[in-house]
């Protein structure tokens, strides 16, 4: 096995710590698969200083489930293929927080600052493990486009100037903006991004409401001017408090819809000035 | 150049990393040798193919336990497809085009043989090859062998994007294990055959072309192979930037952007899972976006999109956000490759790195002077470290996220059988290998053909 210095007794099985495999379950891979995990054999642990910090898979579990669905079929059956590395915490951490700063450095006005707001919240979500969420990253992009800018600060000056997207401009493209608007927030609702277990999710559930709202909702706030500011968070606090209870009613609702909605959306966008 | 190039291929048969050297003297060849007389648009990015596609060769050498003696073949084909683009006559462009897609189809072969797989793999590249030869006829027959590409026309305009359509879905290889050909050879050949549709193709075609590559940069993020939908990705990208720069979007030199941060991001690939760096690098490789390579020029084409304001605008930036969105599914887990010693750590962080720096700060990839390209919109300094600052004290907050949660989501798992059923039908060694000497037939009997005319 590469990798694995032995000693003199050597490796032949890699033991996995108990409670790494056998309380909790991987996403991707079927019960019966864990079921035959759980009746793999155990070798001995793995001797000496081995690789601090990994979890290691045994043989027999990676024999049980070849193929991660997100790996290719030659990808699964390359040499090393039984043993799996896994993105560490820390690592994942760092970069949940990045992400998260990256959103605030768009939120405040940097050049290109909403595809810093959705790579941000994207990373954030991916670090987490969750779905990254589509539609509301277009929803977002879609806003730049129907103001022919990617920055925040300039959405914010020409809400300022001429009133919020939601609200301006001819009927077909306020109403292309209101789907794509309640695309977003179906979305968001639907997958319980407010009630997620980790403290970073959460965080970015939020800050993506707050920019959904700067960016639809409200007037862009003037420098110096807090009542604008008060106004986006008062919308915002609604918005989030809207989507938190509107979770459980449109949880069953299909998964294509928010995407329908946006569809539908940025066709009237498109087509409407 | 391409003796640096055929000493390296030399090189890599002897089974020795150093050709990699001989790769980089290529690549500042490329750079130092740059214009070579092609109509204004093609120099620039065929510049940008000729210095990224020996450093890619190299980063291979360097950062993939493989023998290096597999990369000989696909060096030389690489080589002969750079060729394809620079002769400005048709008669000369087939024979050098074929030669490369032998060399990627030799390179492909398994030890196992012609596995399935591979016959697949080598289907398409031969009927990708047929439509390139379909379109270099058209081009001829209606405008004579001179003036390659600007002869191209509308029917073979079409007929050469249908060949890069096919081309960009072959770009992984066969399977992971056997992606040399592919990653060198048919992406170069994709690059090339891009610069050409670019610079010969009418604004129909130009139209059409951003909606197949809107659809391939979208499709290629809920791939499951990482290395076909790295490829298809950066491909569909270029041929995005090619194809709007010449209908006048802002994205103007993005060429080099591109190849720059899809040759980082098959570095970060390279090296995902293997070792602290490397966890690293499979995190932002397969995250959200954020310190992709390729992120710089996502967001240049996306600052085109929503200045051109029409409804192409709209579809690039959807296809850029569901192209990025789909990385993210394919986060994860990686497969551990092998243990590393000081000297390979030592690569792999300084691959890191670069990707990295390209991936944060744009402005760096405008840095040789001779390099056209105009970072325009981008964060300040301190913005960027910021994002840098904040990464590195959450690495040091572990009850951030809980540690039994694993990045990824399992992708959908379409069923293909019925079409997998059919292509494995057609592409049997009975069909293959007349199709393969009818290639070389054509590409000799129109080389020949120029040889008597007195083009060559």
């Amino acid at each position: 096995m590469p990798g694995v210095r032995g000693g003199q007794a050597g490796a032949g099985v890699l033991r996995l710590l108990r409670r790494a495999v056998e309380t909790r379950e991987r996403p991707s891979v079927d019960v019966r698969r864990h079921h035959t995990t759980a009746r793999a054999a155990r070798g001995t642990p793995l001797p000496g200083r081995g690789l601090p910090g990994l979890l290691l898979e045994p043989r027999s579990f990676a024999a049980a489930a070849p193929a991660h669905p997100s790996a290719s079929g030659g990808a699964a059956r390359a040499a090393s293929d039984h043993l799996k590395i896994f993105v560490q915490p820390n690592i994942r951490s760092g970069l949940a927080v990045a992400g998260l700063a990256a959103c605030l450095v768009g939120l405040l006005g940097a050049d290109g600052g909403i595809a810093w707001v959705v790579v941000g919240i994207w990373t954030t979500r991916a670090a987490c493990g969750r779905p990254v969420g589509a539609a509301w990253g277009l929803a977002c992009l879609l806003a730049g486009f129907r103001w022919g800018t990617l920055s925040v600060a300039d959405v914010f000056a020409a809400t300022r100037a001429l009133g919020p997207a939601l609200f301006t401009g001819p009927l077909g493209l306020r109403v292309g903006m209101a789907l794509i608007l309640t695309g977003a927030l179906l979305e968001d609702s639907r997958l319980g991004r407010l009630r997620e277990r980790s403290v970073a999710e959460r965080a970015a559930a939020v800050a993506g409401l707050v920019a959904l709202v700067g960016l639809f909702v409200v007037p862009g706030p003037a420098a110096g001017g807090p009542e604008e500011v008060v106004w986006w968070a008062a919308s915002s606090a609604g918005v989030v408090a809207l989507v938190a209870l509107a979770g459980r009613w449109v949880k069953a609702s299909p998964s294509w819809l928010p995407f329908a909605l946006l569809a539908a959306g940025a066709g009237l966008v498109v087509a409407g000035p | 150049m391409a003796i640096f190039m055929g000493l390296s291929a030399l090189m890599a048969l002897f089974g020795t990393r150093l050709a990699a050297l001989p790769l980089s003297a290529a690549a500042i060849m490329a750079a130092r040798e740059a214009p070579w007389g092609l109509p204004a648009g093609a120099d620039e990015g065929l510049v940008s193919v000729a210095v990224w596609v020996p450093l890619l060769a190299a980063g291979w050498l360097l950062l993939v336990p493989v023998a290096p003696r597999r990369l000989a073949l696909p060096v030389l084909g690489a080589t002969a497809a750079l060729g394809a683009g620079v002769v400005p006559n048709a008669t000369a462009v087939l024979g050098l085009w074929v030669l490369a897609t032998a060399t990627a189809v030799v390179s492909s072969v398994t030890p196992g043989g012609w596995t399935p797989s591979v016959r697949r793999w080598v289907l398409g590249v031969v009927a990708s090859d047929l439509l390139l030869v379909a379109a270099v006829v058209t081009a001829a027959v209606s405008e004579g062998f001179e003036g390659w590409p600007m002869t191209l026309g509308r029917a073979g305009s079409i007929l050469l994007l249908g060949s890069l359509a096919v081309r960009i879905l072959l770009t992984g290889g066969p399977g992971e294990g056997t992606s040399e050909g592919g990653l060198l050879v048919v992406r170069t050949q994709a690059a090339v055959g891009m610069l050409l549709l670019g610079v010969g193709a009418p604004e129909l075609v130009l139209r059409l072309s951003i909606v197949i590559f809107a659809l391939g940069m979208a499709g290629g993020g809920v791939v499951r192979s990482r290395p076909r939908s790295d490829g298809g990705q950066e491909l569909a990208l270029l041929g995005l930037v090619v194809a709007t720069a010449a209908l006048g979007w802002d994205v103007q030199g993005w060429v080099w952007g591109v190849l720059a941060g899809g040759t980082l991001t098959h570095y970060l690939r390279f090296i995902a899972g293997r070792d602290q760096a490397g966890r690293l690098a499979a995190g932002v490789a397969y995250g959200g976006g954020l310190g992709l390579p390729l992120l710089p020029a996502i967001v240049a084409l996306m600052h085109g999109a929503v200045s051109a304001g029409d409804a192409y605008g709209a579809l690039v930036l959807a296809s850029l956000g569901v192209g990025l969105a789909g990385r993210a599914r394919k986060a994860g887990t990686f497969p551990l490759r092998r243990s590393v010693g000081g000297l390979s750590l030592a690569r792999s962080t300084a691959a890191l790195v670069v990707a990295l720096g390209v991936g944060v700060w744009a402005p760096v990839l405008a840095r040789p002077e001779w390099v056209s390209l105009e970072v325009g919109a981008w964060p300040q300094a301190m913005a960027v470290g910021a994002v840098a600052m904040g990464g590195l004290l959450g690495s040091q907050v572990r009850t951030l996220i809980p540690s039994g949660e694993q990045s990824g989501e399992p992708l959908p798992q379409p069923a293909f059988g019925w079409g997998i059923r059919l292509v494995d039908r057609v592409a049997s060694p009975a069909i293959l290998v007349p199709a393969l000497a009818v290639l070389a037939f054509l590409a000799a009997g129109i080389w020949g053909l120029g040889l008597v005319r007195g083009f060559l």
